[in-house]
């Protein structure tokens, strides 16, 4: 059986080498992107976090952004195993890959973020518990390294049991993993939940310190998650001749359109509280939304988050649009952005401003960060790629065992 | 499970009971756990600081012993005794000490006799003209000060020196306050401050 | 195990550059070396721990060492360097070491530090003194804003004068509030001001610290003596406790620290003033290396106006004590539960 696997994985890795020239360019950029973002974190390790634009008042920047954000797509992967393996949904088994491939290539975008933005990366052996001492139950942290690696470690045991089974013409046991699936139903919830009570559980800062983050966390992620499902599903139809069953299409710009409207009734909950009665706790919301003094460098991100938003809901929730390709993926393009800005530059930055004592000290990223960033969202989409074209030949029939690929 | 994985957690954030138990009661734990006494004196941690300083027992505190700084070797403008001599004859004028400004109180409740003897230039004295030495100046003070001089005695007001732990020798009055002008200075801040940098 | 591999490389220095050590190692030194290492099999932390650094050792150390014991270009110091890098990158928690590792960290980390920088320094190790809790106050009514407590401060801790790192933060507050979110931390003009008053702060030393059980690893914790402190060795820089601390009193060390070396304060506490390293938290950590000596923080000692009062709050006699039972006290943010021992005062 080892000696099956390793030729699968030989299989696979061939495979992912060889395609059409658009998928070279597309890889190559990729890797591009990949290079520069590593030189400019070698800088970063050679002389220190000081060359990002964060400081003792803003300590968490562009990276936790998108960390926090990217665990909301990771998460999202639920919202398509849910319907597949729940409401046993035939549509929605053949792309449960897809899912699981975007998972897994969040995650180790989550991971890598997490590894940038650490002060002492080489040190990260001190989280192991027995060689080092890992603050669990107590840290919220603790608790993500744990659910994220735990996910991360479901979502690439079951998939690579189906892909196995299914590339040596057999058929996936359920037994064996549908027990996984249904704990990576629950776990899925369970990652993102954590993720916000990180945030929610800090007493110090209150624009994060309530009851709604969690529960907010988990609408923004299941809108956002699917739409780039979508978007992918879009890409996969146009170039290349996997099939995909349109009542998919449909079924998921549902799933988006419900967790959107969840999303902008939680914002204005959130809204509501904050600027009803405001109390000195929501100077943070005051400086996000209408900025403090002079001081009001979010102000046009979090009103463009906005809008964006109501527009992509309002079209995703009539009819006639939901339908229409051409107002489903801008839609979904526009909602995506929309998410990120609002879960990343929206929430984890505004946190910070004011500090607790008051002093307002504005954030910009450089140059190092934003390369660092962008070569991590490279990587994600390279395995993201590499895993989605795996998935889709061997389902569909294209890669199996002693045959030459596509 | 998710409900599973709640109720563990619960359990697990429920037993920090001892986050939540106030100071207070902590504070009233220990006391009454070592008898209301204080920390045991292992070492005599602070000798070498404290032999810096010449100091003398006050009397002041009848419940807690302490020292305070002597003053009499710290005069800067000369020993007394070089006029002050009962052999010499000094006229009395009103020129004399005219290096010395009084800007204490005003002139209808203080003038240079209010605390000072000519007859006894050694000494002050109290309003009720008993004698106070000159390393003894809170007596005096807190004839009109005396919410600062009872705070003082107990260490809300002025400086301790050597350290927080053993024999408590604390700062006279005028170790810090010049008694004739005993307003705090202006002057520039020690250091830039850290946030200075990010004000626009 | 461990003691096996250090005295590889102690063993490294006294043989001649053409022996090999790895094979040459003397049969009665391993057999102590091994019932050494059988009594420690107790404390499994430290075998799992030294299992890891003897897997590693054993792949790289086999083959670095032939090279190095075979040439005797490499200088004696470079070698001792690395050796006490090894061990120090591999140590534990201090939180969970033993007397005798602490001890030994102590010792390697004053070595590193003649070497690396030819500055002789004294690392103590010194443990809470029994029947103490500190505590501290503040009387605002006493401070000038002169910021001798910043500049004592800063030279006793050895704080990165290239980033101008300080524990403490004066503030200048109008009257009518008391918030020190209203005051104003970036004055730089005649002190005191006749319409302000100023209020200071650092580290509250919280006895129910929301900065402590944040942290993944451990690597900050409450002594026995109320004090807050943070192994720098062992701290990953996430940074959580930075977002977790409700008074800004946490440091992160965005850049590697400089200290001018004359200037260095070579009377150290591995848990307090000692050289920190790019990446790791910091904070005020109420002088520990002075305090558990018996003397006040710099601060306390600098401030002219003696509005910085220190003290032991289990002493019923002392004069913290004092304040916290007659004077009105009162300590920031309340509402949040965190038990500051930091308490404000007014005449």
């Amino acid at each position: 059986m080892v000696r099956n696997f390793i030729h699968f994985c030989s299989d696979s890795f061939k495979y992912s080498l060889s395609g059409k020239n658009l998928y070279h360019v597309w890889m190559g950029t990729l890797t591009f992107f990949m290079i520069v973002g590593a030189f400019f974190y070698s800088k970063q390790v050679t002389h220190g976090l000081v060359v990002t634009g964060m400081n003792d008042y803003v300590s968490w920047g562009l990276y936790i952004s998108n960390f926090t954000f990217l665990v909301g797509l990771a998460a999202a992967a639920v919202m398509l195993v849910l319907p597949a393996y729940i409401f046993s949904d035939k549509d929605f088994h053949n792309i449960v890959l897809i899912g699981e491939g975007v998972a897994v290539g969040a995650l180790l975008m989550c991971l890598a973020f997490v590894t940038a933005d650490m002060g002492g990366p080489e040190r990260a052996w001190h989280l192991l518990p027995g060689i080092g001492y890992f603050n669990w139950p107590e840290s919220m942290l603790a608790w993500d390294v744990l659910v994220l690696n735990g996910y991360l470690a479901l979502n690439l045991f079951v998939p690579m049991y189906i892909l196995f089974q299914r590339w040596q013409g057999k058929t996936p046991n359920k037994k064996v993993y549908l027990p996984f699936v249904f704990l990576s139903i629950f776990w899925a919830f369970g990652i993102h939940l954590v993720t916000a009570f990180l945030y929610a559980g800090l007493p110090a800062r209150p624009f994060w310190n309530n009851a709604l983050l969690g529960p907010r966390f988990l609408a923004s992620a299941f809108a956002g998650g699917p739409a780039f499902i979508l978007l992918l599903l879009g890409v996969v139809k146009k170039f290349s001749n996997f099939k995909v069953d349109a009542q998919i299409k449909s079924k998921l710009a549902l799933i988006i359109t419900v967790a959107a409207q969840i999303n902008l009734i939680m914002l204005g909950s959130e809204i509501f509280k904050e600027f009803y009665t405001p109390t000195e706790h929501s100077i943070s919301a005051f400086y996000l939304f209408f900025g403090v003094g002079e001081h009001n460098a979010l102000v046009p991100w979090i009103w463009t988050s906005i809008t964006l938003n109501i527009i992509a809901t309002v079209t995703l929730t009539i009819h006639k649009f939901r339908s229409n390709p051409k107002f489903l993926y801008p839609s979904c393009v526009i909602l995506f952005i929309a998410i990120w800005i609002d879960k990343g530059m929206g929430l984890v930055i505004p946190g910070f401003i004011p500090s607790p004592l008051g002093e307002f000290v504005e954030y910009q990223p450089t140059l190092v960060e934003v390369a660092v960033s962008l070569g991590i969202w490279a990587f994600g989409l390279f395995v993201l790629s590499v895993l989605v074209r795996l998935g889709f030949a061997i389902e569909q029939g294209y890669l199996r065992k002693n045959q030459n690929s596509n | 499970m998710k409900l599973l994985i709640t109720l563990l957690s619960l359990t697990f954030f429920s037993c920090n009971d001892h986050h939540h138990s106030s100071l207070k009661e902590k504070l009233h734990k220990l006391d009454q756990s070592m008898g209301g006494k204080g920390p045991v004196e292992s070492e005599q941690i602070l000798k070498d600081r404290l032999d810096d300083f010449s100091y003398q027992k006050s009397r002041w505190n009848k419940k807690n012993d302490f020292y305070v700084l002597e003053r009499f070797d710290k005069f800067k403008i000369g020993k007394c005794q070089q006029c002050h001599d009962s052999s010499k004859k000094i006229p009395n004028s009103a020129s004399n000490h005219k290096e010395v400004s009084l800007l204490h109180a005003n002139k209808e409740v203080m003038n240079c006799k209010t605390c000072h003897n000519t007859k006894d230039t050694w000494n002050l004295h109290m309003l009720n003209n008993e004698k106070v030495s000159i390393n003894h100046p809170y007596k005096l003070c807190s004839q009109c000060h005396f919410e600062q001089v009872e705070d003082w005695s107990h260490g809300a007001h002025g400086k301790r020196v050597g350290g927080w732990h053993g024999k408590r020798v604390i700062k006279n009055c005028t170790s810090c306050h010049n008694p004739h002008k005993p307003q705090f200075h202006n002057q520039m801040p020690k250091v830039t401050p850290n946030f200075l940098k990010y004000k626009r | 195990m461990r003691n096996f591999i250090s005295n590889l490389f102690k063993h490294n220095k006294k043989t001649s550059s053409s022996q090999c050590p790895v094979f040459s190692q003397d049969k009665t030194t391993t057999r102590v070396d091994e019932e050494k290492g059988a009594k420690q099999i107790l404390d499994k932390k430290q075998n799992r721990r030294s299992f890891l650094k003897g897997m590693t050792a054993t792949a790289g150390a086999g083959a670095s060492l032939m090279a190095v014991g075979a040439s005797n270009l490499i200088d004696k110091d470079a070698k001792e360097k690395a050796a006490l890098k090894w061990e120090e990158f591999f140590k534990g928690n201090y939180r969970v070491m033993t007397e005798d590792e602490k001890k030994a960290t102590v010792k390697r980390l004053e070595e590193l530090s003649r070497i690396n920088n030819n500055q002789n320094v004294s690392i103590s190790a010194d443990a809470p003194l029994e029947g103490v809790l500190f505590g501290y106050a503040f009387n605002i009514s006493k401070c000038q804003g002169y910021g001798d407590c910043i500049e004592a401060c800063i030279e006793e801790n050895n704080l990165d004068r290239k980033s101008n790192m300080q524990y403490i933060k004066m503030f200048e507050m109008d009257h009518g509030k008391l918030n020190v979110e209203s005051g104003d931390a970036a004055y730089f003009h005649q002190v005191p001001k006749d319409d302000k008053f100023y209020i200071g702060t650092q580290c509250m030393h919280c006895e129910n610290p929301p900065c402590v059980p944040v942290c993944p690893t451990g690597a900050t914790w409450k002594e026995k003596d109320g004090i807050v402190v943070v192994d720098y060795d062992w701290c990953i820089g996430c940074r959580y406790c930075e977002a977790a601390c409700p008074y800004w009193a946490r440091r992160f060390n965005w850049a590697e620290p400089e200290v001018p070396k004359e200037k260095e304060n070579k009377n150290q506490h591995y848990l307090g003033n000692r050289k920190k390293m790019k990446g790791v938290m910091e904070k005020c950590t109420f002088c520990v290396q002075r305090t558990r000596k018996g003397q006040e923080p710099a601060c306390v000692e600098a401030c002219p106006t003696g509005a910085r009062v220190f003290g032991n709050i289990l002493d019923p006699n002392s004069e913290i004590r004092y304040i916290i039972e007659n004077k009105k006290v009162f300590r920031l943010k309340e509402e949040l539960g965190t038990e500051p021992k930091f308490w404000y005062y007014m005449d």
